[in-house]
This record gives structure tokens, C-alpha cells and sequence, in this order.
């Protein structure tokens, strides 16, 4: 069941079903558990027959499917695929299935269970491939745990729970948010926090393996939607993250020594990140059509900077067949320590990076999605976005999902 | 990049020209459209009855999920006086009458192309049913017909102690 609202095709859509929207109908399933004993005369038909329910209790009222397939080809220095003093191949092809399950425990409680799975084959992206050869593919599951608890009727809070493992890496994250509805609904204050823990080997460019190392990261999060008129909402956030630890990809290698030799990518300890963002929607009734737009800055310790536009139409081509386009720019200084040639009379304790994914950088992403809503609650979309960026890299991404609710 | 920036400014400028509508705590006078063609004033159109207003679009999953629910409500609650109407919002005759063709309904569908009677009532969601009692009150506002909404109803039709 989703709410919808004007400006709320992409809601409509099922891109994107709003916390908003939900808590709402929590709400009203938790009153109804209260308020439906209260009346006492005769029925011509019975509730449970005339809403279709057949329990109040636990349910499985959502279910979600999802492929993606995600290939990149390109070049970066920091990868071992190529000459020493040149950039080796960053080739990788990772296949996603995803599924997510949505639980009803009660009027006030409901969770949200999701199992991404991970297929990587990769020439840079799994360092024992890197340094072995031993395999060519990786596998990497994880499990994530999303509970929502409706406190009164303008007051929600959430949390999360999610645990990732793979080849030589594990993480774990649990978090916390609030959001309090304000306006007569029309305004919602949201904040929250995250800390995840990331425990991995470390594997050396060489080959090497010293022991394990940790890092962990600490993310706090404002946001305001507001609702401008019937038909416009707003939306603002700001995030800041912290993160110390070893912080580099260990086995990533930066040219160095006129080309001669390869040493390994050394990171500050610590590293502190913010952006802030302002989104806005505009639905047009006349033509079923909805406009977005976002605008996002990034900047952090390490000096990066970044600018990202985007834009999405979503336009109903039939009354069950929507179709989304989507422009992303993206605009990156790099990060003060990015060297493609690490001098020889620098000390080795400097920071460095030859990761092409903190060097300067422009990307545009291009995206076509069509979505079908079949009849009752069940939905298939399919989807492809190209994207790609001036200093050698581009990436093509297929998805495909199905989505069902009971 | 400062190009885009303008851009979004913009945009929100120009959206907060629309302010949001307020919500009516009573039925307001304003004319129903018949899908046939037609006026009918929504107090006339409920006739003093207990009664739930439907606002909807042919687009609206939400909505459709919702018809079977409203199609036994009036079923079972007609005859003791409960007047469901369907209020199709944002779109045009010939939409609805297409989809009409395709999905007939039991209970009466009115239709406000340009959000008129939905800006009256105050409402900018769908699906949304608005409870009314016999005094012409809005009595509850909700997004689905769940049981409290249905608690509701049954309470204003029970006769008075």
C-alpha cells in the first residue's frame, strides 16, 4: 500500500516509496489495532471481509527482486594491470542479485530485510587476483536489517543493522534515526547517525600479507523536506562523516622512482567528509510528468572537491508504463596527495594515491529506465545507465527487478 | 557549475509561487462534474447521508488497490445509508472514461480536472478518503480505508442512544 501524492509520481513509480508514506500508514494500522473493538453493533459484513485482511498479526507484506550488472573498462595508475610506470586496467564486471523483504511485526513495527550479493570479476578490483592470479572471481554477501517504530503520530524512529563479508574483508554498521513530521505533515525534520567498523587484511601491492588491519567511520545526518506547494517538495540535507583507521586500499600501488619500481598507497589517518544537498520535484498534472532536480557539494580533509547536478523526468507513457531519464555531471578536484610518478627524494611516509577515483575528474552519467506496475502491487522494471569520465573510465549498468506487496 | 546552481534556485522560486492548500474542517460549497457531463453540488451529491469521498486517478496504484475495499463498503453499507463517491482528480473525461470502460465501479465517480473541489477540501494526496457526517463535517482524513476509518464510518451510521 503506498500513499501518493501530486507531486508524487516518482512515488507513484515505486522508485521510490517515501518514509513518510509509510509511516503514515503505520499510524493508521496501529490505531486501527485500538479503535476497531471499540464498535459493538451488528455488521452487514464482517471488517476482515470488507478490508481484505485476514490477520492483524506478523506478515511478509513486501517482496523485492533485484539484478544488477554493472562492467567497467578503463585505466588507472593504481592498478598493477599494466606497465609499471603506466596505468593498468580497472576491466570489472560485478553482478548484483539483490533481494529485499518487508515484514510487518505489528501496527507499530516494521522491518526491512536485505541480502545483496556480490559477483566481482575483476583484473584490479580483488587484490589476491592482482597478486596471484589465484582467481578470477570474488563472491561478497551481506545482510542488512531495517526497522521502523512509530512513536506517536508525527515521531518515527529507525534503525539498521548491516553486516558484509568477502575474500579479505569484513564490515559491520548499526545506526539510529529520528524524524518528526511537522505542518500538518507538510514539513519533516529528519536526523541520523551511522557508525560502521571495517576489519581487512592487509594485503601489500606485492603480494605481502601483514596481519589484519581496521578502519571505522562515524556519519551524522540533517535533513528538511518540505512540501512548497501541491505539487513542488523540497528537500535539504547536510551529512558529516569521520573516518580514521588505515584508510588506503593496501594492495593499490603508485608509480614511482621514474617509472622504475611500484610502492604502495599511503593514506592520512584520518579523514572528515561533508555535503550538503538541495533537491526539488516538481510534478505537473496536466501531463503526468515529474522533474527533478539535485544539486550536491562535497568537500573533505584530503581536499577533494565536488560538484554533482542531476536531473530525472519521470513521464507516464501509459497509465501502468512510466518511463524515468536521468542526467548526472559530476565535477572532482583530487585529493592533494594524487601522483601518477611518486618522486625518488620524497619520503615514503608521505601520503600518495594514483587511485584514479581521487584524481581530478568530470563524469556524466546517462540513464533510461522503463517501469511497468501490473495489476495488484507487483511492478518489473528494467533499466540501463552509461557512464563515463575524462581520465579513462567508463562503466555500463543493466538492472533489472521485480517488486511485489501482499 | 554556477550555471546549475541558478538553475535549481530558480526552480525553487518559481514552485513556492503555489502555497499549500488549507484543510476544510467542513464540506465546502463547490460544484461537482458529473462524468457525463453535468453539475451537482458536493452537499447535494452526499444528500445529508453519512458518507466517504474517494479521491483518486486512474494512474494512482495506491488508489486501484484500494477499489475492491471501497466496492464492499458501499456494498454492505448502502443500505444503512452510507453514500461512497469516487472524486477522479487531475485528469480529463476522456481519461476516465476509458478507464471507466474498463473498470466499472458501483458507487458514483465525479470528476475535478483541475483540482478545484480537491483544493477546497483541502487535499494534495492520493489516494486520501475523507469520512463526512451527517452535518456535513470531515470527520477523518486517511490514506487507505483501514479499520480505524472503518470504525469510524460504522460509528456514524450507528443510531443514537
Amino acid at each position: 500500500m503506498r500513499t501518493e501524492s501530486r507531486q508524487g509520481v516518482v512515488v507513484a513509480a515505486g522508485i521510490d516509496t517515501s518514509k513518510r508514506s509509510r509511516r503514515r500508514l503505520l499510524r493508521l494500522l496501529w490505531c486501527a489495532s485500538s479503535c476497531v473493538a471499540a464498535v459493538g453493533h451488528a455488521d452487514p459484513a464482517s471488517d476482515a471481509a470488507i478490508l481484505g485482511q485476514s490477520s492483524e498479526g506478523p506478515r511478509v507484506d513486501e517482496f523485492r527482486l533485484r539484478l544488477t550488472s554493472y562492467y567497467q573498462e578503463g585505466h588507472g595508475y593504481q592498478s598493477k594491470a599494466g606497465t609499471l610506470a603506466g596505468p593498468g586496467s580497472e576491466r570489472s564486471l560485478i553482478v548484483q542479485p539483490m533481494m529485499l523483504v518487508g515484514i510487518r511485526q505489528n501496527a507499530r513495527i516494521h522491518h526491512e530485510v536485505v541480502v545483496p550479493v556480490d559477483i566481482v570479476s575483476a583484473a584490479s578490483v580483488n587484490a589476491l587476483d592482482v597478486v596471484s592470479h589465484a582467481s578470477a572471481v570474488n563472491e561478497a554477501i551481506g545482510v542488512e536489517l531495517t526497522s521502523r517504530f512509530d512513536l506517536t503520530d508525527d515521531d518515527q524512529l529507525t534503525s539498521n543493522l548491516a553486516w558484509h563479508e568477502e575474500e579479505p574483508f569484513g564490515s559491520g554498521s548499526f545506526g539510529l534515526g529520528y524524524g518528526h513530521a511537522m505542518a500538518d505533515d507538510n514539513a519533516l525534520l529528519g536526523i541520523s547517525g551511522q557508525a560502521t567498523f571495517d576489519r581487512f587484511d592487509y594485503l601489500q601491492s606485492n603480494g605481502d600479507r601483514h596481519g589484519r588491519r581496521n578502519r571505522s567511520a562515524l556519519n551524522g545526518n540533517l535533513n528538511l523536506s518540505q512540501l512548497l506547494s501541491p505539487t513542488t517538495v523540497f528537500d535539504a540535507s547536510y551529512g558529516l562523516t569521520f573516518q580514521q583507521g588505515t584508510l588506503e586500499t593496501t594492495y593499490n600501488s603508485v608509480p614511482a622512482f621514474g617509472g622504475t619500481s611500484r610502492i604502495g598507497e599511503r593514506f592520512p589517518h584520518s579523514r572528515t567528509r561533508n555535503a550538503v544537498q538541495a533537491r526539488v520535484a516538481q510534478h505537473f498534472p496536466e501531463t503526468h510528468t515529474t522533474l527533478r532536480a539535485a544539486y550536491r557539494y562535497y568537500w573533505d580533509t584530503f581536499q577533494l572537491r565536488a560538484h554533482t547536478t542531476e536531473f530525472e523526468l519521470h513521464q507516464y507513457l501509459f497509465p501502468r508504463l512510466i518511463v524515468r531519464g536521468s542526467f548526472r555531471y559530476y565535477a572532482q578536484a583530487g585529493v592533494d596527495f594524487f601522483t601518477t610518478a611518486f618522486p625518488a627524494h620524497e619520503s615514503l611516509l608521505l601520503p600518495r594515491t594514483a587511485d584514479s577515483d581521487l584524481a581530478e575528474f568530470h563524469a556524466q552519467e546517462y540513464g533510461l529506465k522503463l517501469l511497468w506496475l501490473a495489476r495488484g502491487q507487483s511492478s518489473l522494471d528494467i533499466g540501463y545507465f552509461h557512464y563515463f569520465r575524462d581520465n579513462g573510465l567508463y562503466a555500463n549498468v543493466f538492472s533489472f527487478g521485480y517488486g511485489g506487496g501482499f | 557549475m554556477r550555471s546549475c546552481l541558478w538553475l535549481l534556485l530558480c526552480f525553487v522560486g518559481c514552485a513556492s509561487n503555489r502555497p499549500p492548500v488549507a484543510r476544510a474542517a467542513v464540506l465546502p460549497a463547490v460544484e461537482l462534474t458529473r462524468v457525463n457531463g453535468g453539475g451537482e453540488s458536493l452537499k447535494a451529491a452526499l444528500g445529508g447521508s453519512v458518507a466517504v469521498i474517494d479521491l483518486w486517478a486512474t494512474w494512482c496504484t495506491a488508489c486501484e488497490q484500494q477499489r475492491p475495499k471501497l466496492e464492499r463498503l458501499h456494498e454492505a453499507y448502502f443500505a444503512r445509508g452510507l453514500h461512497v463517491i469516487g472524486l477522479d482528480v487531475g485528469e480529463t473525461p476522456s481519461v476516465l472514461n476509458a478507464y471507466l470502460a474498463a473498470h466499472r465501479t458501483s458507487y458514483p465517480i465525479y470528476l475535478d480536472p483541475d483540482f478545484r473541489v480537491a483544493d477546497a477540501l483541502g487535499e494534495k494526496r492520493l489516494p486520501t478518503l475523507l469520512v463526512i457526517d451527517r452535518e456535513g463535517r470531515i470527520i477523518r482524513r486517511s490514506p487507505a480505508l483501514d479499520a480505524q476509518t472503518l470504525a469510524t464510518i460504522k460509528a456514524l451510521l450507528a443510531p443514537a442512544p
